[in-house]
């Protein structure tokens, strides 16, 4: 089949437009860089009338928000899932790994819960701290001042309150806790555990002129329509098209293969369009892959160079390699203190006011890395699903089990917000036999070989988890609240998610200085190939106990303004 | 301060009239700002993908009950969701359209167990009441059967099997017709949701911290969002603090 190559060539072409890709377009374009953003999925503006799912009513929807299409349910902005029709992947032996993608502009920033957390200084050399894993090749002091002027580029609410591994920034203003969260404030820091205005991005005061203030709806997953959390689309990749002109964007089109020539250079990103499905070509001097961890190191794998047969970028045998994703586990409870609630409006800001990041010292536990908290419980828009659980309410009450006609309704009306929940998101350890490859046998519907999985969680997440429990019951109970999810054993894993179930999976491609076991040098690019650059969270040595998006921006902002240099040096 | 007014001024330069579709809150006018008001919705309910339209479009154009079984649920959603002062009825809250398009969207869920527990229901109203359909059982004799399948922990302490295929049967339809009830339109307003509009937040009213005995913390007062400022653009000195 004959590949149709465009004659045009970018400074830049960039596979993927999430918060790396959409960084990194951001930075190179705003330097007088061509770009072209190669991305899988449609366009989507939450701001356009018929995209926006926000501000919609359960009934306006014929499955009532039901997930039937999307794990989320019918107005969460991300198209895909865990599962994809067409496009598969598998798993080996009793590995448990699932991995959800969001094929569309803005990728899964368009339905993130925008907790924006830096990592801390002891989160860029944990071996040194536990021997455990690998340590990056950069400190806390060489990111942080791209930390410093995300927080006032992207905005991010909090307070500065000192710590050590939760480093202060440039906080906007937090919102007030709702009812559940004071009770929750209480209850955490009588069991020794912190709580502080939550961290996300979202504006609460008006940060540019770009982008609007935050009207309290709670729906930052169906991504704003004024742009008042982040996504890279509306934050990142418009204003900088509007500003620029310099980028060009092709939707539909999924990335298959980074060519080289002879040299080893990359010249170009084939891909297959979606629209026609045939083969296309876009030339660039340099490549920039921001797919997302799994997705760029299947890019990786399917590319040859001259003279090798393992991937692109692999002579270390690494790529694909040290897969982790976020430690996930949590409880819910009901709590009779909240019954017959006065009713308001209580949406607030999308997810949570508060949080409790790690407090524990590992070196007393028996695990060896931390966790945060994240809780919530209010008195929600109803959605599908809605009175599922209402029997186990009924038990807990005394009620007569069961029922119908208007005692059940009442019923359902005097418990309406008094759900609670708690939910641990921990850092596990990085193990060079938790990874992906190519699976020979099946390739997608685009002709693409597929990736399959290996992965187990060990006893350092299964302890960590055991923590994150015994520590949840405790603040319940002490808020008055009674236990709804049973005690998990060990042989379930005390409760942990399957990896890949967080969405917060890293690794595949690490960053490193020796090209032996790492992927790409400190600045995400290749050890084998000069002119390609990784700037998603492929490129983590290993995930904190923090949410990666704001890592993976700072790190792509530090990467591209690299490439920015080393261009202009004649260095690519 | 005044909600109203304030929410004019603040909401108003940041919101653009054209963005808002969906104005839900036209009945509870203090709190909408007129720029929200008015604007034509559109049709569907958000950007579907390709996959999901033609998903949407063949259930469209497909049917799974007969005549005969939808009003069957009909009669059984309004004795789950009757009529009452505060709340109109099931059939009149659009969930027996709502359950018609689940057992084609999610077939494996939900179409044998429904199709089955309406067959299961009539013959236990044939053999009861000479050959009656559950339809045309008298509403005391339809409650007779309602009363013995609605209460499954009464059914699984007689150890009476026979009725558990009902008892399973009544669950699903009870679960099916209560979350139609409660997303539609009339059972949002019942339960008193509030949201889902364009507001300023400002914590807790004071009434509700004094009920439940909370709080908020005196050292983060100052440090909590000012409502009134919020059109400000913020800046920070070079230690982090907002000085806007």
């Amino acid at each position: 089949m004959q590949i149709k190559k465009n004659d045009k060539e970018y400074d830049v072409v960039i596979v993927g437009s999430g918060a790396g890709g959409g960084m990194s377009a951001k930075i190179l374009a705003e330097n007088g860089l061509k770009v072209a953003i190669i991305e899988a999925g449609p366009y989507f503006d939450p701001q356009d009338n018929a995209m926006k799912t926000q501000l919609r009513w359960p009934w306006e929807s014929p499955r009532r928000g039901a997930s039937t299409t999307r794990p989320f349910g019918d107005y969460n902005a991300a198209f895909g899932g865990w599962e994809l029709p067409n496009e598969p992947y598998s798993t080996v032996g009793d590995t448990r790994f699932e991995w959800f993608r969001s094929r569309m502009l803005g990728g899964r920033t368009n339905h993130w819960g925008r907790i924006s957390l830096r990592f801390g200084p002891d989160d860029f050399h944990r071996k040194d701290i536990d021997g455990l894993g690998a340590n990056w090749p950069i400190s806390y002091e060489e990111i942080k001042p791209y930390y410093d002027r995300l927080d006032k580029l992207v905005g991010v609410t909090g307070t500065n309150e000192g710590l050590h591994n939760d480093p202060d920034g440039f906080f906007l203003p937090p919102p007030k806790p709702r009812l559940s969260e004071m009770m929750y404030t209480t209850a955490a820091r009588s069991n020794g555990v912190p709580v502080y205005p939550s961290r996300m991005s979202m504006l609460t005061k008006k940060l540019n002129e770009d982008r609007g203030v935050c009207f309290y709806c709670a729906q930052c997953s169906r991504s704003c329509a004024v742009y008042a959390d982040f996504s890279a689309g509306s934050v990142l990749i418009f204003p900088a098209m509007k500003k620029t002109g310099q980028i060009d964007l092709f939707v539909n089109s999924m990335a298959r293969e980074v060519i080289t020539d002879d040299t080893g250079k990359a010249t170009a990103i084939s891909y297959v369009s979606k629209d026609d499905r045939r083969e296309y070509e876009v030339k660039g001097k340099v490549i920039v892959l921001a797919a997302s961890a799994c997705e760029t190191s299947r890019l990786l794998f399917n590319s040859r160079q001259k003279g090798q047969t393992n991937g692109l970028g692999n002579s270390s045998g690494t790529l694909g390699r040290y897969l982790h994703d976020s430690t996930g586990a949590g409880i819910s409870g009901f709590i009779p203190g909240l019954m017959n609630r006065t009713r308001y409006n209580e949406d607030g800001m999308g997810g949570m006011h508060v949080y409790s990041p790690w407090w524990g010292d590992n070196k007393k536990l028996d695990f060896p890395r931390g966790y945060h908290i994240e809780m919530g419980g209010s008195m929600g828009m109803p959605m599908y699903g809605f009175g599922g659980g209402h029997q186990t309410v009924q038990k807990l009450l005394n009620y007569k089990v069961g029922g119908y006609g208007n005692p059940l309704l009442q019923e359902m009306k005097e418990v309406y917000g008094a759900y609670f929940y708690m939910a641990g998101r921990g850092e596990s350890v990085a193990l060079y036999d938790n990874y992906c490859e190519i699976d020979p046998n099946t390739v997608d519907e685009w002709g693409i070989p597929t990736l399959r999985f290996h992965y187990k969680w060990t006893d350092h997440e299964r302890l960590q988890a055991k923590h994150m429990q015994e520590t949840f019951r405790a603040i319940m109970t002490d808020m008055g609240g009674e236990i709804l999810t049973p005690m998990p054993t060990y042989e379930e894993d005390y409760g942990l998610l399957a990896p890949g179930q967080i969405i917060h999976e890293v690794g595949t491609a690490r960053m490193g200085d020796d090209p032996k076991d790492s992927v790409t040098n400190k600045y995400g690019r290749l050890h084998d190939v000069p002119n390609v650059y990784i700037t998603d969270a492929a490129v983590f040595a290993s995930q904190a106990d923090k949410n990666p998006t704001w890592t993976i921006m700072a790190l792509a902002m530090r990467n591209s303004e690299h490439i920015v240099s080393e261009l202009k040096k004649m260095n690519i | 301060m005044d909600r109203r007014k304030s929410l004019k001024t603040l909401l108003g330069g940041a919101v653009g009239t054209a963005i808002f579709t969906q104005v839900g809150c036209k009945n509870d006018g203090d709190l909408v700002p007129d720029s929200l008001v008015g604007v034509e919705p559109t049709k569907g309910y958000g950007l579907r993908t390709a996959y999901e339209a033609e998903r949407d479009e063949r259930i469209r154009n497909d049917r799974f009950f007969t005549d005969f079984e939808l009003e069957t649920i009909g009669v059984l959603a309004d004795i789950i969701v009757p009529e009452a002062e505060d709340h109109a009825k099931a059939t009149d809250t659009g969930v027996v359209e709502f359950i018609e398009f689940m057992a084609l969207d999610q077939p494996l869920v939900h179409q044998r167990r429904l199709r089955g527990g309406l067959a299961w229901i009539n013959t236990e109203s044939s053999q009861r009441y000479d050959g009656k359909a559950f339809i045309e059982a008298t509403p005391e004799e339809q409650i007779a059967i309602v009363d013995d399948i609605a209460y499954p922990e009464v059914v699984e302490a007689a150890e009476d099997d026979r009725l558990l295929p009902g008892v399973q049967f009544f669950d699903h339809l009870r679960f099916l017709v209560v979350t139609g009830f409660f997303t539609s339109k009339e059972g949002v307003k019942y339960i008193g949701y509030e949201g889902n509009q364009p507001n300023v937040w400002d914590g807790v009213p004071q009434e509700v911290q004094d009920k439940h005995g909370v709080s908020l913390e005196e050292k983060y007062l100052p440090l909590y969002v000012d409502q009134e400022r919020r059109e400000i653009t913020a800046e920070w000195d070079d230690e982090g603090n907002l000085i806007s």
